[in-house]
């Protein structure tokens, strides 16, 4: 009896604990997202949303609507498979510009920009011929497919002779960009 | 071309570009390690009975509830939402490290409270039967408005804080073990992903802690214009020296067993520690923070023939030095691993600004609040100088 009596304080203690236990479970089923758990420790109807979202990330179509002669351009080339974003960037503002533009032509439409060739560098459009460009494909790495196009930049300009082999434009001495010519 | 992925062209993955775990993210371990570390100081009095730290043991259990209320300041400051911040009790991912936070958190603070609670109940109660007003009100709202203490009650009271000191060291063990965890867990990371690296965020942590309350007796000691117990400082070095050697053994072990296996990460590892991490890594962390403490603690750690004030000087400038050497520990761990994409084959920049939510200044503030803390648990509680609250009896 006398041991209940020096552990009074505990015992309160115990209590308290247990009643702010009880506090946070009772927050939980307040807290808790209704569609919570049902396909895992997330809210299920977040995927709804997210896909329901607008994408920022431009689709080829969207570019073609503009840029009719590009798509001639790639048609039927193995670049037909690369999205416009891949080399251009996002054009995030370029398209909404030109959705403005398409119903009042005095809105500026942002041009593209010349890439530093700096992967840091955000740039919305670029206007690219720059070797890196090229380069983060198709240079060669250990585990490139075997029928993938791959250089090693220094043998291959040497090879192929470059006029200007230091220069950021020299694969466009022979290739095109969107048509991957020759 | 010689085939070293570096001489290729760089290439940063989009997702690398900028390092998204900031300055708070590296003072989040600091701050938690202190926590762990402190406590270790005040078990090794309660739980192996080292008389020599008798001095410092309460004042390193409350520097350690001080310093683990203030652990959750840089995350929040970090997340942008704290609203969101019971989240991640609320609704918890059972197969996310991350989830597990707040309960090993929660967990540990509750027994911090519990023991600084149980350790000065004696002094608590003494006062709220002593004081009238709202101190005497505080007081006995901290009493629970039980105001008697009977031998029975602290000879009770005197085993729970045994337990729970026994009790504290695992759970300091698995609070900052799990925080290396975070990291040793992320297997894309090569400068992370590594099975020791709970253990070096341990040991280190426990080195940290030791420190702070190195620091803290000394500061108080030249405050209150007392003598540092001889000691009690000599004990606190040899603590020290002894957990700076296994923190930069471990540490040393784990960057010799990555560079000697020269995987395919090394050559961005080497990269990364001979430019980006030279000065924080060679310089401070090394030279500054782990050479010269492990060469200058031993003599305030084991000489007797030492003046007192050249002693607490010793221990002081090392303690000093090991708390910036556990500080850059964390900056090289957290940022250092952000610097480098993904694609081992370019690097990024850590824009450290003197403004902002997670600036410089931000992080001193959050740094100085436990010694606020600190401050104001000493109003509170007779925490300071040691043997203030005997006459009330306090529980050792």
């Amino acid at each position: 009896m006398s041991t209940l009596r020096d552990s009074r304080h505990l015992w309160l203690l115990a209590g308290l604990l247990g009643a702010a236990a009880l506090g946070m479970m009772l927050l939980r089923t307040v807290l808790m997202p209704a569609t919570y758990g049902i396909q895992g420790p997330y809210r299920a109807e977040a995927l709804a949303e997210i896909a329901a979202q607008p994408s920022l990330f431009p689709a080829d179509a969207t570019c073609h609507q503009c840029h009719e002669k590009v798509r001639h351009e790639r048609d039927g080339t193995l670049h037909e498979a690369v999205r416009c974003a891949h080399c251009h960037g996002l054009a995030v503002d370029h398209v909404a510009k030109a959705r403005l533009a398409a119903a009042d032509p005095s809105v500026p439409i942002p041009p593209a920009a010349e890439w530093d060739g700096n992967f840091l560098t955000r740039i919305d459009l670029y206007l690219t011929k720059d070797r890196s460009t090229c380069l983060s494909c198709h240079e060669q790495v250990v585990g490139m497919p075997a029928d993938f196009k791959k250089i090693d930049p220094a043998v291959h300009l040497e090879e192929q002779g470059a006029s200007e082999p230091t220069s950021r434009e020299t694969c466009f001495e022979c290739h095109g960009g969107h048509d991957t010519a020759p | 071309m010689d085939g070293h992925p570096l001489h290729t062209a760089p290439f940063i993955f989009p997702n690398d570009a900028h390092p998204a775990w900031s300055i708070m993210i590296v003072l989040y371990p600091y701050i938690t390690g202190m926590v762990a570390g402190a406590f270790v100081v005040s078990s090794m009095y309660h739980v192996f009975h080292r008389e020599a730290l008798k001095p410092v043991a309460k004042l390193a259990v409350v520097t350690s509830l001080c310093f683990c209320a203030c652990a959750t300041l840089p995350l929040l400051l970090h997340l942008h939402q704290p609203q969101r911040a019971l989240n991640v009790m609320v609704t918890p991912s059972p197969s996310s490290a991350m989830a597990g936070f707040g309960f090993i958190y929660s967990g540990y603070m509750l027994l911090l409270l519990v023991d600084v609670w149980l350790m000065f109940r004696p002094a608590i109660v003494a006062r709220a039967r002593s004081l009238t007003g709202r101190w005497g009100q505080l007081y006995r709202v901290l009493a629970l408005g039980v105001l008697d203490i009977s031998p029975g009650a602290a000879a009770i009271d005197q085993r729970l804080i045994s337990a729970l000191s026994v009790l504290g060291i695992p759970v300091a063990c698995v609070l900052h073990g799990y925080v290396g965890f975070l990291f040793g867990a992320i297997k894309a990371n090569p400068w992370w992903s590594t099975s020791l690296m709970p253990v070096i965020f341990l040991s280190s942590a426990i080195v940290s802690g030791i420190a702070v309350v190195i620091l803290v007796y000394l500061f108080l000691c030249r405050w209150s214009g007392i003598e540092a117990e001889p000691e009690c400082m000599r004990a606190l070095s040899r603590l020290l020296w002894m957990f700076l050697i296994l923190a930069v053994a471990f540490e040393g072990v784990e960057l010799l067993h990555i560079a000697y296996e020269q995987e395919a990460e090394w050559h961005v590892i080497r990269e990364l520690l001979g430019s980006k991490l030279r000065f924080s890594y060679g310089i401070v962390q090394i030279l500054i923070g782990s050479l010269i403490p492990l060469l200058i603690l031993p003599l305030p750690a084991f000489s007797h023939r030492l003046a007192a004030r050249c002693r607490d000087s010793w221990s002081g400038v090392a303690a000093v030095l090991v708390l910036f050497q556990v500080l850059a520990m964390r900056w090289n761990v957290v940022v250092g691993g952000q610097l480098f994409s993904k694609s081992f084959r370019g690097f990024v920049d850590y824009p450290l600004t003197w403004w902002g939510r997670e600036g410089l200044i931000a992080a001193a503030v959050v740094l100085a609040m436990p010694l606020v803390l600190l401050f104001g648990a000493m109003k509170i509680l007779p925490v300071w100088p040691p043997g203030i609250d005997d006459h009330e009896g306090t529980i050792q």
